[in-house]
């Protein structure tokens, strides 16, 4: 039970991720320059290109329970990218939407009120959190 | 770069010697330890060792890497790679905190022009306006990020014409967003395969999702029904003052043209995502699509049939000068019957009720098709949109 509900908590949180970054690749990667993290440009637009891709895989066969270990540990690499990457962003004051939701499908009031969900450092500490949640569903394999 | 990964795969092999539980082997391995497998906690069948972990998480990178980039290379808002500007992208669309790019201060200072009047008269609207050296997307949109002034340079000329011929390679390199500027019924029978709509009559909702999806630097590429449509011109005069947008082009020639050339070429298609024409019947003629300001003149001069497709009371009540009647649900006798008594060969402009309706568009359709009309074009406008615009501007319609 507790690994169904990681699975799909998870799964589904990654899904919709992906969706709302292969839906508008433009945006995702200028939200992905806003983090001013020092690569080639070049290095970053390939990120921007398949990093939804990794995720939307991940996501899918973590719900299907397909290879579920190997997606689960692909979803720790990203979120232990994420927490990298909001983290210096928090800590230089970077004013930017972390880029991770579109949060548009829920209507323009409803979006600008939940926009500190896109807020740097609302995610790090939600991918800290989430990390958390998975070493915990997990405990027993870590002790 | 598949060799790297190759070995960096091969490496996840000395994990395995140490026989890890499968869960999450490379990363947690420290924490670990090594345990006996746990099989109750797996969710299906058995615990995968270290290496299997690596080599299915190999796997799935490569997929998502060609998935990737098959989608990425099809899509025409894809990112290209690069350094330049290419992807309109330095210039963050919601990032009005960094404002440092010079194309971004111009498109944040250009768009403060007042619109012009959404329609314009443009008689002239057939020839290509005074100073036709186009500059390419690429090489404007270079410029227009190395140095202010040539960028305000590469506005003068902007929005640019261009031809079919130019603009088809880089259209099928995704150099270009091509936007079809007719209204949706026509557009929905047929359009260049990887159009998207936006047309002029398209609503302020839909011009602003537009912006926001597309920042002010995407090389952009306007047509629309014939050569003698201005839809496209006014189009692309209007994403220019209006919006802002950088690199705009609009084709000197339309829709019609564009079938003639590539009859029989279906592989035109811009990439497999492109949207497919809409199975719907696009074969045999299609009408072309005009508006009432490029029309008035030919009609003053006597070089088009009026005629008004809605219903008699509607027409008795009111109709465009010159008009003649003659309504959608007349029987075929009629319509043929009206065919017959019309002694010139001059082409038709049928008009109806609303602006940009489909059903007026489809009626043209049928006269061309089904009634044996030589040449048959359609008003965008419809008689209550042009009686208000006309209450306004004061001659009697």
């Amino acid at each position: 039970m507790k690994t169904f509900i990681l699975r799909w908590l998870l799964g589904v949180l990654f899904l919709w991720a992906a969706v709302s970054k292969i839906g508008n690749p433009r945006e995702f990667l200028s939200s992905v320059y806003a983090y001013e993290l020092p690569f080639p440009r070049p290095i970053l637009q390939g990120v921007a290109v398949v990093l939804p891709w990794v995720e939307l895989l991940c996501g899918l066969l973590l719900i299907a329970g397909f290879w579920p270990e190997t997606a689960l540990l692909g979803l720790v690499l990203l979120l232990g990218i994420f927490v990298l990457a909001t983290g210096q962003a928090w800590a230089r004051g970077l004013k930017i939407d972390c880029g991770c939701f579109n949060l548009d499908f829920l209507g323009p009031g409803l979006s600008s009120s939940l926009k500190f969900v896109e807020t740097a450092a609302f995610a790090f500490f939600r991918n800290i959190g989430l990390l958390g949640l998975i070493a915990w569903f997990r405990k027993g394999d870590l002790r | 770069m598949a060799r790297e990964r190759k070995t960096a795969g091969n490496r996840k092999p000395l994990a395995e010697e140490v026989r890890l539980p499968g869960i999450l082997p490379s990363t947690l391995s420290s924490h670990s330890g090594d345990r006996p497998d746990r099989p109750e906690r797996q969710s299906v069948g058995a615990t995968p060792d270290g290496s299997v972990v690596g080599r299915r998480a190999l796997a799935i990178l490569t997929v998502a890497t060609l998935l990737a980039f098959a989608y990425n290379s099809a899509s025409p808002v894809g990112i290209r790679f690069g350094n330049s500007a290419g992807n309109g992208l330095s210039t963050g669309v919601e990032k009005p905190a960094r404002t440092n790019s010079p194309a971004e201060s111009i498109a944040s200072a250009k768009p403060t022009l007042p619109a012009p009047p959404a329609v314009v008269a443009m008689p002239n609207a057939e020839g290509p306006p005074p100073g036709t050296a186009a500059p390419t997307p690429a090489k404007s949109a270079g410029t227009a990020l190395n140095s202010v002034p040539e960028a305000s340079a590469a506005l003068v000329t902007n929005p640019a014409p261009v031809t079919w011929a130019v603009l088809k390679p880089r259209l099928a390199t995704g150099q270009v967003l091509l936007l079809d500027a007719r209204a949706k019924a026509p557009y929905e029978a047929g359009h260049i395969p990887g159009a998207i709509l936006l047309s002029i009559f398209s609503s302020t909702d839909e011009f602003a999702a537009f912006r926001k999806t597309y920042p002010t630097n995407t090389p952009l590429a306007v047509y629309c029904g014939s050569a003698s449509c201005p839809l496209s011109q006014l189009l692309a005069d209007r994403l220019v003052k209006e919006f802002g947008y950088q690199h705009v082009e609009h084709m000197t020639t339309g829709y019609l043209e564009w079938q003639d050339s590539e009859k029989g070429k279906p592989e035109v298609t811009v990439s497999p995502a492109a949207p497919p024409p809409i199975a719907a019947d696009t074969s045999g003629p299609m009408p072309s699509l005009v508006i009432w300001e490029a029309a008035q003149v030919r009609v003053a001069r006597g070089e088009l049939t009026l005629v008004d497709i809605r219903t008699a009371p509607e027409y008795a009540a009111g109709h465009l000068p010159g008009a003649v009647s003659l309504p959608a649900e007349s029987s075929s006798a009629v319509i043929a019957e009206f065919r017959t008594n019309q002694r010139s060969s001059k082409p038709i402009l049928i008009y109806g009720t609303w602006t940009g309706s489909s059903q007026t568009f489809n009626h043209a359709r049928r006269l061309l098709k089904e009634h044996g009309f030589g040449r048959v074009e359609c008003l965008h406008d419809g008689f209550i949109d042009l009686r208000l615009k006309s209450a306004a501007k004061a001659p009697k319609i």
